[in-house]
């Protein structure tokens, strides 16, 4: 599926910072790097489920980080998922026990950033947030997705959900989020995730 | 809820939810300092929404990733046949060699720009992969190929380090002021020599006679690459072949 809006870089992070047209954005990256970047693993040892898996993550990786403000743009946004590719399935190949894969040397592109570990989050943490957004219960989770990542208003929250008023939704929003804080407190793994990439 | 406890809630939200203006930022902020518990407590609820945000884009991803699934036939990804892929670029790698040698005998005389790019090769910096290490601002620059910057650092920099004078050598040759290219390898060399170390001496007269090379400085450039031709130790000895010295040579009658 093509996705209509065609972006440069400067675009694509506004896209995935604000929200506007996010999905088109993530569709846009998919269009135009997944097809290189399965090949790069496919190439070496890996199967098109990992490829999709690996750009999956990768991608969250990265809208994270652009949400965090850690993107600066110091390399293109195609060098930097590129390295971040390469990075996190050569992670993979080791913690499969297997040789580090060799370089096919397929990439034509030699600029690679060097991360490391402190920079991405663990492949647990997005199951674990999952999980904890699940038993958290739909009206909660509705509430914070719809304020924090959506960034709809208290007005535009009310219109969706069955409140009386906004004050109503303030409170219920607050004691969700005390809620979820707890479950993520019982977490130090997560804790540190989530620190490391959205408050360090 | 007491009314003290239900301000601080409503401080913190509202702090958490960039409602509040710059005053009410500060005092916030000062209180903060004071207060361990009201700390904690916004820790833990930034990463509450810390966890939101993460759901949500992942959320986000994965319905994209699903939606292509269901609209699309996905493009084959072409495994390579290694053999098959060597063969490829031997056999283009043959015609090109094949090509440069019939363009070559063509015109035997190579100009300096064909010297000089035939041996010129980017200084490549030791990257240490080490959570404890720093890569320095002048390293990260140089990587990135911002050349104008590496050059600023240099001069900015106090102490400097001799993989610094090449960074900043070749950046200079990179950006074509190949003078003051000149005079930082040679100021490196003079800096080993009072020094009596010789380390990133063998990369600063490497550069040095390509950069004469590059000034047309074609008799220091000889000189030069003559030494280092017959310095067996030096790692760029065969760099500079008899054949290729000749060539330099001839462009001194032209």
């Amino acid at each position: 599926m093509g996705f209509k809006g065609k972006f440069n870089d400067e675009e694509l992070i506004e896209s995935l910072k604000s929200g506007i047209k996010r999905n088109e954005a993530i569709g846009f990256l998919y269009d135009n790097y997944f097809n290189t970047l399965s090949a790069y693993i496919v190439n070496n040892r890996g199967t098109q489920e990992d490829a999709e898996d690996i750009f999956q993550e990768v991608l969250v990786n990265f809208i994270a980080l652009v949400q965090a403000g850690k993107f600066r743009g110091e390399s293109s946004i195609k060098t930097f998922i590129f390295s971040m590719n390469k990075f996190k399935w050569l992670n993979e190949l080791k913690r499969r026990n297997n040789a580090l894969g060799r370089d096919t040397g397929f990439e034509k592109n030699k600029e690679i950033i060097e991360f490391n570990n402190l920079d991405l989050f663990e492949k647990d943490a997005t199951t674990q947030v999952k999980e904890l957004l699940e038993r958290l219960g739909e009206q909660c989770r509705k509430i914070l997705v719809m304020f924090y990542y959506d960034n709809f208003s208290m007005k535009e929250i009310l219109d969706k959900l069955d409140y009386e008023n906004e004050q109503v939704v303030r409170n219920k929003k607050y004691k969700c989020l005390k809620q979820l804080s707890v479950m993520v407190n019982d977490s130090p793994t997560l804790q540190h995730n989530l620190k490391t990439i959205f408050n360090g | 809820m007491d009314n003290s406890s239900g301000n601080q809630q409503s401080d913190i939200m509202r702090y958490l939810d960039n409602e509040m203006n710059e005053n009410e930022q500060q005092l916030f902020l000062e209180e903060l300092k004071n207060n361990a518990s009201l700390q904690t407590e916004l820790n833990e609820l930034q990463n509450a929404k810390s966890a939101v945000l993460l759901f949500g884009i992942t959320n986000e991803v994965a319905a994209v990733r699903q939606g292509r699934k269901q609209n699309t036939v996905p493009a084959p990804v072409i495994k390579l046949n290694p053999f098959k892929t060597i063969l490829k670029f031997a056999v283009a790698a043959a015609c090109v060699v094949l090509v440069f040698l019939a363009i070559n005998k063509y015109n035997n005389r190579p100009s300096a720009d064909d010297l000089y790019a035939s041996r010129f090769e980017a200084f490549e910096p030791v990257t240490v992969r080490d959570e404890n290490i720093e890569t320095s601002p002048i390293q990260n620059a140089y990587l990135a190929k911002k050349y104008n910057e590496v050059i600023s650092l240099f001069k900015a920099k106090s102490t400097k380090d001799n993989g610094d004078y090449i960074m900043a050598g070749v950046a200079y040759m990179e950006t074509n002021n190949v003078s003051n290219a000149i005079e930082i390898f040679k100021d490196l060399l003079d800096k080993n020599k009072a020094a009596n170390t010789g380390n990133y001496n063998d990369e600063a007269k490497y550069y040095l006679a390509l950069a004469y090379l590059k000034n047309k400085n074609y008799t220091d450039a000889v000189t030069l690459m003559q030494d280092i031709h017959n310095d067996k130790g030096s790692a760029y000895s065969n760099k500079f072949s008899d054949t290729y010295i000749n060539d330099v040579k001839r462009l001194q009658s032209k």
